[in-house]
């Protein structure tokens, strides 16, 4: 022991440190591995396939065979006329749905949370997040009944009161608001959820402690409950900015048409339709890679900004 | 401390588990190019298959119990009458009898096939002997995962060889650009004779409006004119759709009267001189889109097509009374009037031949000869001179024909006349319908067969009316536009090209036929279409056209 030098002396230590925290979470660590497992299996080594974006591939070679060709597909994609107008759909109707997904949950779980009646509470909450479990296919296709310009009742209702019926699935004007409208409505209940559960961990005493000091409840929302749900909420906004390019793809193929392509058409859809009806898949790596990167280059900017002005970020 | 460390072995043995099978993977795509070599010397190319003379074999085809494996699409028919190819249904137990080859399918759901099916060629390991490729056979045949078959063709299987001989535009569809032949494609063309993809209309509200069987593309016009104004159904509301669609493209059969061939050749045709024209931007179309803006305009058309409706509604549109016009198959119409004979007797949807359009034209694109479904032979077949005479057998000759594609087993669903199967009551007064009767048994499934006129002539014999009204279209029938297997490069390029030139176009037509953009601009939306790069697109498919030409 005494001829150990103190640096080695520290490193046993940290040594044993360390395996002792192992020992002491090894139940934690257990937990964890599933999640672990599951990101290193589906997430990281699928990643290798990624360097098909810059190959020629076809199904038959392996994707370490097949030929190199460079950026060819990238330069294909920024070539395509398409290009300007998928960017701007994608990203328009990625950050419109942001805008109103985004703030209802919030909202809605504030109001929820001055609820007193506990029973009322939990059934609104339970009917709010019931649209969450429907298929999207069979939410599109309440919407298309609802809509239809012949036999759907809001068409019915507007004609019953003297107007003219309108064609909500085929005319572009209406894709944007009934995608977002759609959004919110199935999916604003689920997503308070993780604000309920924030609200409930801000301590009680501080709303004491406002109402001796004369606060009424609209102050309590405004310096205690905001405050206390802030961290969750900038959290979350900075992942759904991560994913801003992201627009769920199977809502838009539902939804679409070539009446509505000019407003409807984004990267996932165009992609769909040329790099798996078409069959390239190095084109459709291709545009995937250059979506993430846009992806990640958004997360990293908007996680300093955090950072810097709210002392909350990711990491 | 002992998990994590468990743990961690296993993803390092899951590891090595994933990375040694991609090295198999390469290892076998080697030895397969190595064994095309060694039996592609002789070099042979589709054109002189048909001078080869093979041997015929003897049944059974085997006489050690043999096993094939066969991954396709279940048949929903088959479904409907809760069987499935998971079983072995009766013709195939009776093929197995007569061959000794037991086969084993692979299935999936028809929506779920391609989706699985692609995961596994692109995996390349433990394929089945033959599989149901998911699109042409060309990509596959590249990396080496289907094997060439006009060989073993030449060798072993008299009764295909026959059938290429006999029908050569059958061997035409299926040979690949670098001459050989990769796959097989059922032989379907016999339907268009008695089942024909045209238009009907509701004769009982013609006869009610005293109107005529409309014979040119302007009495079309007045009919569904009359048919909006004139109350046909008789319920005093103006509620009628004259026209019903799912989407525009039902519309497209009404461009045959410009001369026009968007159904089945999609628009690419050939001229006189065998020059291919891309007839989206033909003068004629704007003729054609003239007339469709005519009627939509004048609220003919379904206003629920521009938005893709769901077949449901459609049919419900069909069926209740609304509807007075629709583009269809032909035995799509008595089975609306069976659904509606309950409420409305009086209903009466039949199939009529196209109208007669201005400058005379009157046609229809008949069906091309093979559906555009290819099974093939793949690498990890251990026997494929045992498969490929399995195939000539079942596909190709007479017995097969009758047993798996069309008949089934003689005595039970089928018995002979004057040397002619004829089904049995067991399948034509089935209450599950003959189609789904037939399925039940294993026939007419989703492998390579040969449908016979007889089988589809008998299954539809309770429909005389619409099996004259589809020999009458025959005199109309034009050639489609061949389907030409394209090389890898010449899809690469093309979809490239067309992905941009048809997202402008569907959207551009929808536009036109809405009036949402005047027809004036048409030359505009030609000349974009010309700045995409269309010349380019024309190139290609004029070098297949030619292709296919000289063999």
């Amino acid at each position: 022991m005494n001829r150990r030098s103190p640096l080695q002396r520290l490193n046993k230590l940290k040594l044993d440190n360390f395996k002792r925290n192992i020992k002491r979470d090894r139940y934690l660590l257990v937990l964890v591995a599933p999640v672990i497992i599951y990101f290193f299996v589906f997430s990281y080594i699928p990643m290798y396939g990624a360097i098909i974006a810059f190959k020629d591939f076809s199904p038959g070679d392996t994707i370490l065979n097949s030929k190199w060709v460079g950026l060819k597909w990238f330069k294909d994609f920024f070539r395509s006329i398409y290009f300007g107008r998928l960017i701007t759909n994608t990203f328009l109707l990625s950050a419109l749905n942001l805008l109103f997904n985004f703030p209802i949950p919030i909202i809605f779980a504030l109001l929820l949370n001055e609820v007193r009646r506990e029973r009322l509470k939990r059934a609104v909450q339970t009917i709010s997040y019931l649209p969450h479990f429907i298929s999207l296919v069979v939410v599109v296709g309440i919407m298309s009944n609802f809509l239809s310009p012949t036999d759907g009742i809001i068409n019915n209702f507007l004609v019953r009161i003297g107007m003219e019926p309108i064609n909500f699935m085929g005319e572009p004007a209406w894709f944007r608001p009934l995608y977002i409208a759609s959004g919110v409505w199935q999916n604003f209940g689920w997503n308070s959820i993780i604000y309920m559960a924030a609200l409930t961990s801000i301590d009680p005493n501080l709303y004491e402690a406002a109402r001796i000091d004369g606060c009424n409840r609209w102050k309590e929302i405004l310096y205690i409950t905001l405050p206390g749900i802030m961290p969750t909420a900038i959290m979350l906004l900075i992942l759904a900015l991560g994913n801003l390019m992201n627009v769920g793809f199977e809502k838009i193929i539902l939804m679409y048409s070539p009446a509505t392509y000019s407003v409807a058409d984004v990267i996932s859809t165009y992609v769909y339709r040329r790099g798996i009806l078409g069959a390239q898949y190095s084109f459709g790596s291709a545009v995937g890679l250059f979506n993430s990167l846009i992806n990640f280059i958004l997360l990293l900017t908007v996680n300093r900004i955090s950072r810097r002005y709210t002392q909350i970020g990711l990491w | 401390m002992k998990r994590p460390v468990f743990l961690f072995l296993s993803i390092v043995l899951a590891l090595s588990l994933v990375l040694g099978g991609c090295g198999k993977g390469a290892g076998n795509t080697e030895s397969s190019k190595k064994n095309d070599g060694s039996t592609g010397v002789s070099g042979e190319k589709g054109q002189s298959l048909l001078d080869q003379v093979p041997q015929d074999y003897e049944l059974p085809i085997v006489e050690e119990p043999f096993t094939l494996t066969f991954a396709t699409a279940e048949d929903m028919e088959a479904v409907a009458a809760s069987r499935s190819y998971a079983q072995t249904l009766p013709a195939f137990e009776e093929l197995e009898k007569r061959t000794g080859i037991h086969v084993k399918f692979e299935v999936t759901l028809p929506d779920q096939y391609n989706t699985t099916i692609q995961t596994r060629l692109a995996a390349g390991k433990d394929l089945p002997d033959i599989v149901r490729l998911p699109d042409d056979p060309v990509r596959y045949a590249k990396g080496g995962l289907v094997i060439p078959i006009d060989e073993l063709i030449g060798k072993f299987a008299p009764n295909i060889l026959n059938l290429f001989k006999e029908r050569p535009e059958v061997m035409k569809a299926l040979v690949a650009p670098d001459g050989r032949i990769y796959s097989l494609s059922a032989v379907v063309d016999a339907r268009s004779m008695v089942n024909f993809a045209g238009m009907g209309m509701r004769k009982d509200w013609l006869e009610k409006l005293n109107l005529k069987e409309p014979e040119t593309i302007d009495d079309w016009f007045d009919v569904l004119k009359a048919f909006k104004d004139g109350d046909p159904n008789g319920n005093g509301k103006a509620d009628e759709i004259p026209f019903i669609a799912t989407n525009i493209q039902a519309l497209y059969r009404f461009a045959w009267s410009y001369g026009l061939h968007l159904v089945q050749s999609q628009g690419w045709y050939f001229d006189e001189e065998g020059k291919v024209v891309y007839e989206w931007i033909d003068p004629r179309m704007k003729e054609w889109l003239q007339e469709m803006n005519k009627w939509y305009e004048a609220e003919l058309l379904d206003p629920d097509m521009t938005a893709s409706q769901d077949a449901d509604k459609y049919t419900a549109k069909a069926i209740g009374d609304i509807g007075g016009a629709a583009s269809a198959h032909t035995m799509q119409f008595p089975q609306w009037n069976e659904r509606m004979a309950k409420d409305l007797p009086h209903a009466r949807w039949e199939g009529i031949v196209p109208p007669k359009g201005p400058y005379g034209d009157r046609m229809l694109e008949k069906e091309q000869p093979t559906e555009n479904i290819h099974y093939a032979i793949t690498r990890d077949c251990k026997d494929p001179e045992t498969v490929i005479k399995w195939l000539d057998y079942m596909f190709a000759s007479k017995e097969g024909q009758i047993l798996v594609g069309n008949f089934g087993i003689e005595g039970l669903s089928y018995v002979m006349k004057d040397g002619v199967p004829h089904f049995t009551d067991l399948i034509l007064e089935s209450e599950l319908g003959t189609g789904i009767a037939q399925a039940s048994l294993g026939m007419n499934g989703n492998f390579p067969r040969i449908l016979m006129k007889e089988c589809i002539e008998q299954r539809f014999h309770r429909y005389e009316n619409e099996v004259a009204q589809s020999n009458k279209a025959t005199q109309y029938y034009v050639p489609s536009f061949p389907r030409v297997l394209a090389s890898e490069e010449e899809i690469d390029t093309y979809v490239g090209i067309m992905t941009d030139i048809d997202t402008y176009k569907d959207e551009m037509i929808t536009k036109f036929i809405q009036g949402k953009e005047p027809i004036e601009n048409f030359d505009k939306y030609v000349q974009a279409i010309e700045a995409m790069g269309i010349e380019e697109a024309i190139a290609i498919k004029q070098a297949q056209y030619d292709r296919y030409m000289e063999q």
